[in-house]
């Protein structure tokens, strides 16, 4: 291995190999990352029966009892859902029942009408899960994503270190140099400019998921060494805060109702900040037992960063508070880290903000991609040309693929009526399947039309999201007008970003026609006077 | 390919796994040993797991760049040996505040 003779070229070395060996995964867990920030509102535009208004004071106990009627005839131990947001108007409950094991079921929290399947997975149970864990089998998807956020990490300190002129780098960008040049400072601008967001996002990720990631090396160690030190879930157990799920009585009891435990946990709240504390989440133990137990939540307060550390546990029959624990200095921190992940509070400066930040993170990325490749093409041309052709590949079918992927995922959520299937496959199954389908077929492509592919894809860009508009405007007759005289804020926005996405797209793919159609005039021209002279 | 090429293939993919997989392995066992160290002079258990991991992401990202910094293939092994001595003893010790 090749000795550095100093700190910053060995970190320049670092630099560029970690990012070239990860970028597609990081491109990746960025883009799903930022679409994430919306994902409720994806969820709106995807599922058009979810744009109901906001029941003036939902009922706890009304969803309560329509999530456990929706399995007559079975017992139902285990109740879990989340209150109605402005974000969030329909219930997404969880029961655990006997014979029926986990289920999900959907609520309209205005008359407790129990509501369809999903038939997309859309942003809260697609784009997001995407994020975490790209949607591999087992515990791959976990790793990668760590192994991923980690270079992320270390890209970001070594990007530091191998920068001369750091606080140049926030006013320098020159877009109509020489490629090498431009993209090199739109990757220095964007990462120098958005470095503590970048920092702080990828960081507390790691956080947010510490329990689960430290138990790795030990479940490895046991399916290498085949001994029993550790499961998964016992040692993220040691990281969690909550106590663990009380044993059932086997005895029947009346239960009191949720709204009073939930006041009571919200007087207790209110008291100790000093300022009105709402409950967001529920979740019911052992349902209709001598020892039922209610967990009261506050997830994510609307007014701070914070999230998991408001909780209290009450006694399901006597209405006695069980657990009541006051966060730590530790869980602070660790609940200010997660609330900062999360973006759950409501400043909509701020969640825009983030979008930017995460948009900011994959321009950083694939302008990275792009200055590797232009810095090397005139060279690798004469002697490696195939690593670099695969590079550009790699590059354009992670980035721009990856946003057709996701247009597409858009277009065919629009596309197939409600109850469709094919070949025993559901709806939501179908609209991944598409998804992952395309998102390979523009790899495919990269690599045959090389450059001229980012081209053809912003162009591809550009279509899908007209034709996303279109589509819903059609389907739905929720047009952006519609939309915003309705007070459906989240789907004119997302009808306003995927114009603003087709607009730049194109513009992106007019500019680079009129740069290949110069630069295969030149060709022609050198062609011509060499056959002249020659 | 020259035997040149060879050795330089090879000696790169034994740094690259000593450093990733051993520095992994060195901070999960470093980690666990500090959070047992923490619990036993009287913080919570959650506490001590979640003040270790705060720090022990950043401790591994160090230990890479600290081993790519200069003279990779020797400290690439001492990570792996750190590594193959921190793990047993993290496992050893653990039981101890029934971790495992």
């Amino acid at each position: 291995m090749t000795p550095h003779s100093d700190f910053r070229a060995a970190m320049t070395w670092l630099h560029n190999w970690v990012g070239i060996f990860i970028g597609t995964v990081s491109f990746a867990v960025f883009w799903m990352g930022t679409l994430t920030v919306f994902s409720y509102e994806i969820d709106k535009w995807m599922l058009p029966e979810t744009r109901i208004e906001l029941a003036d004071a939902p009922d706890p106990d009304l969803i309560f009892d329509s999530i456990v009627s929706s399995v007559p005839n079975d017992r139902v131990m285990d109740v879990s859902f989340r209150l109605p947001t402005s974000r969030e108007p329909v219930v997404n409950g969880l029961l655990f029942a006997e014979r029926a094991g986990f289920k999900r079921v959907r609520i309209d929290p205005r008359t407790g009408e129990q509501l369809p399947e999903r038939g997309s997975r859309a942003g809260t149970q697609f784009i997001y899960p995407m994020h975490v864990t790209l949607y591999l089998p087992g515990n791959w998807g976990w790793w990668i994503v760590l192994f991923a956020s980690l270079s992320m990490l270390l890209l970001l300190i070594s990007g530091v270190i191998i920068h001369r002129k750091l606080f140049t780098d926030f006013f320098t960008f020159r877009p109509k140099r020489k490629l090498r040049r431009s993209s090199l400072d739109l990757h220095n601008v964007t990462g120098a400019i958005f470095l503590p967001f970048h920092f702080l996002i990828i960081f507390s990720g790691l956080v947010v998921w510490a329990g689960f990631y430290a138990s790795f090396p030990w479940t490895l160690i046991d399916q290498v060494a085949k001994t029993e030190v550790s499961t998964t879930y016992d040692l993220a157990d040691a990281y969690s805060y909550y106590p663990s799920e009380p044993e059932p009585a086997g005895t029947t009891a009346e239960m009191l109702p949720l709204s009073f435990a939930i006041a009571r946990a919200e007087a207790i709240w209110t008291d100790r900040y000093n300022q009105t504390a709402k409950a967001d989440f529920i979740a019911v133990h052992n349902v209709g037992d001598a020892n039922a137990r209610i967990d009261v939540h506050r997830f994510f307060p609307k007014n701070r960063s914070e999230a998991f550390r408001d909780f209290i546990r009450i006694d399901g029959i006597s209405g006695y508070v069980v657990e009541d624990r006051e966060a730590s200095a530790v869980q602070a921190v660790r609940s200010w880290l997660a609330g900062f992940h999360h973006v759950q509070f409501e400043f909509w400066v701020i969640r825009w903000l983030y979008f930017l930040g995460g948009l900011a993170g994959c321009v950083m990325i694939g302008s990275g991609f792009i200055f590797w490749t232009a810095s090397r093409r005139r060279k690798a041309d004469e002697r490696d040309p195939l690593k670099v052709s695969f590079v550009t590949a790699v590059s354009i079918g992670s980035t721009t693929g990856l946003i057709i992927a996701t247009g597409i995922f858009f277009v065919i959520n629009r596309l197939l009526p409600t109850e469709f299937t094919f070949l025993e496959l559901s709806r939501p199954a179908i609209e991944m399947r598409v998804f992952f389908a395309v998102w390979a077929i523009t790899f495919l492509h990269s690599a045959v039309r090389q450059n001229n592919a980012w081209r053809d894809q912003a162009l591809a860009i550009a279509v899908i999201s007209a034709l996303a508009i279109i589509l819903n405007w059609v389907t739905t007759g929720d047009h952006v007008l519609v939309s915003i005289s309705e007070g459906l804020w989240a789907v004119a926005g997302m009808d306003a970003m995927l114009a603003l996405t087709a607009l730049l797209s194109a513009n992106i793919a007019l500019q680079l026609n009129s740069t290949t159609d110069r630069r295969s005039g030149k060709e022609r021209t050198v062609s011509s006077d060499s056959l002249i002279g020659g | 390919m020259s035997y040149v090429h060879i050795r330089a293939a090879a000696a790169m993919t034994y740094a690259w796994i000593a450093i990733i997989v051993g520095g992994f392995a060195l901070t999960a066992g470093a980690s666990l040993l500090a959070a047992v160290g923490l619990n036993q002079t009287g913080l919570p258990l959650a506490d001590a797991m979640n003040l270790v991991s705060i720090f022990g992401f950043l401790f591994l990202v160090f230990i890479v760049m600290w081993a790519f910094a200069k003279h990779t293939l020797r400290r690439a092994t001492l990570i792996a040996a750190s590594a193959t001595i921190s793990v047993p003893l993290a496992i050893t010790l653990a039981p101890k505040v029934d971790l495992f």
